[in-house]
């Protein structure tokens, strides 16, 4: 009970440091700039800057947490442990990368039926932009720790908390809603999906909740699978650095991005969301099964 | 194999301290240089000082790492930790986790850091970002060819190889540029436009893009054979 207990203590004092330092300087800077930063031209690099040192936050909560309620670095999540589990590091790359294609062939059938599908890529310049590619993709992997920096908040330390509390599959729910709601800030200063939208921020930061349920299911899978953070968080760089959106403006004919360009952020996600929904359902079944085959193995052993 | 990490920062932690002075002048200088720059001197700075002091910092680790071997340089250390029970290869990949671990730590610093110079500049179009990680790379394919040379023949013996092979580069640089094509250069109004010209070009996007790819898998395969080379090098060292 007493151990319960600690645990919802650790988990507040983690979450409240996590969320804080956002609802405090966002709503500034918008104030500053007397315009969501995000959709601010003069506001660029302040918001490249926020969006940087804020993936950090979460990490920082994690860190001090630990030290303030003196509960010491083990199940810390920081070692490799590469050896048998590479399977894991290399789905963190190429689940999100297909992910990616399968959100082009949808935008196209969704929004861009009218081009054969072979009209929707650039024709010159091929080698360059598959380079550039796959470039950022390995940026994404070496330059993992601006992710690191949410993962090892989000999966390090508050998806075990929630676990301890909740079982597996709600604390996946939980988790997802509440690193949604962490993005709330972001989103009401226009990131990921603008300001220009029907029930602006209420509907972003629901969708927003949603895509993350779907995400936090996934890299969570990767996190118990190998109890490391790396290969979650370069699944997450790879999704900010890699995603669809960066794929079209690289790879789209002008035609294609033209169409694209004319459709609304919101009206886009449900798009990036189908293949989420089905990765991190599947990731969801295989966490849970998981989960049981640990408690029949528990009962056998006790029998 | 964290203890062995951890053994090996405390053993190097001097010049970790020494790491550290210097990134902090550097960073304070370049800070300080670009907040203090007039409009029209920013892109130079950006362009041109910024990438040269990561560079700068970058090179520190690669010129400090052979301190990392010289505490295995006593007569019977060698075969002390031969002996232990994670053995001559857990002792490797040890020193290859330390530097992997020191040249991340760089990265890091110099990526928050051009965070905040591209703040100050008020500008991101000349992000460091990409420049970052081949610097990276290139530091830790540099770190994968001198490793092998510390472990087996000695810190002195390996500090002449890693560093004379500098010297051979610019040696190769100096004779290429006084009997080589250099029209290019010479033709050039714009020598900074002309290398942006060079670097985007299919065969050099093709090398930049396979470049971390083969640094990464060439570290993994000089940790292997610094195994055999190093247990090698302790037993001509006994003899």
């Amino acid at each position: 009970m007493n151990s319960k207990k600690d645990t919802v203590k650790r988990l507040v004092i983690y979450l409240l440091i996590a969320f804080i330092p956002f609802w405090i300087i966002l709503p500034v800077l918008n104030s500053l700039y007397n315009e969501p930063i995000y959709t601010s031209e003069k506001a660029v690099p302040v918001a490249y800057a926020v969006g940087v040192f804020g993936m950090l936050i979460p990490s920082i909560a994690h860190l001090i947490t630990r030290l303030i309620t003196k509960e010491g670095f083990k199940n810390s999540y920081l070692g490799l442990n590469f050896k048998g589990n590479e399977k894991y590091y290399v789905a963190s790359v190429i689940v999100k990368l297909l992910e990616v294609f399968a959100f082009v062939i949808l935008v196209w059938l969704c929004f861009a039926k009218d081009l054969h599908f072979s009209e929707i890529f650039a024709s010159d310049e091929a080698v360059k932009r598959i380079c550039g590619y796959i470039l950022t993709i390995f940026a994404s992997i070496i330059v993992f720790f601006p992710a690191f920096g949410e993962e090892w908040g989000w999966r390090g330390y508050m998806m075990p908390k929630l676990t301890e509390l909740m079982g597996k599959p709600l604390a996946i729910i939980a988790g997802g809603i509440l690193w949604g709601l962490w993005h709330a800030p972001l989103t009401i200063s226009g990131h990921n999906f603008g300001t220009d939208y029907k029930f602006f921020p209420w509907l972003g930061i629901l969708l927003m909740c949603v895509f993350c349920i779907f995400m936090n299911a996934f890299l969570t899978l990767l996190t118990e699978k190998t109890k490391s953070i790396y290969p979650a968080s370069f699944c997450h760089m790879v999704n900010n650095n890699c995603g669809g959106m960066i794929f079209i403006s690289l790879f789209g004919s002008e035609a294609f991005i033209e169409k694209i360009s004319s459709v609304n952020a919101v009206t886009l996600m449900p798009c990036m969301m189908g293949t989420s929904v089905i990765v991190g359902t599947i990731s969801f079944i295989l966490i849970i099964r998981d989960e049981k085959t640990k408690k029949n193995t528990e009962t056998a052993s006790k029998l | 194999m964290s203890g062995i990490i951890y053994k090996n920062f405390l053993a190097y932690k001097l010049d970790l301290i020494a790491l550290g002075v210097m990134y902090i002048i550097s960073i304070l200088a370049l800070i300080l240089a670009t907040a203090s720059a007039p409009a029209h001197n920013l892109e130079g700075i950006l362009t041109g000082i910024c990438p040269l002091i990561y560079f700068f910092m970058f090179f520190m680790v690669s010129i400090f790492d052979h301190q990392l071997f010289a505490v295995d340089e006593k007569r019977t250390i060698g075969s002390f930790n031969i002996s232990c029970p994670i053995g001559a290869k857990g002792h490797v990949e040890g020193k290859y986790y330390t530097l992997l671990i020191i040249n991340i730590a760089t990265l890091v610093i110099c990526f928050l850091t051009d965070t905040v110079i591209c703040l100050i500049a008020n500008s991101t179009m000349y992000s460091a970002g990409s420049i970052l990680m081949l610097l990276f790379c290139g530091n830790i394919l540099y770190t994968a060819f001198g490793n092998p040379f510390y472990l087996r023949f000695g810190i002195q013996l390996g500090n002449n190889v890693k560093f004379g092979s500098i010297g051979v580069l610019v040696t190769v640089g100096i004779i290429y540029f006084l009997f080589g094509d250099i029209s290019f250069i010479l033709e050039s109004e714009n020598l900074l436009e002309t290398i942006m010209t060079l670097l985007s070009s299919d065969t050099a996007m093709i090398i930049m893009s396979i470049f971390p790819a083969v640094s990464i898998l060439l570290y993994y395969v000089s940790c292997k054979i610094s195994v055999p080379l190093y247990k090698k090098g302790v037993e001509a060292y006994e003899q």
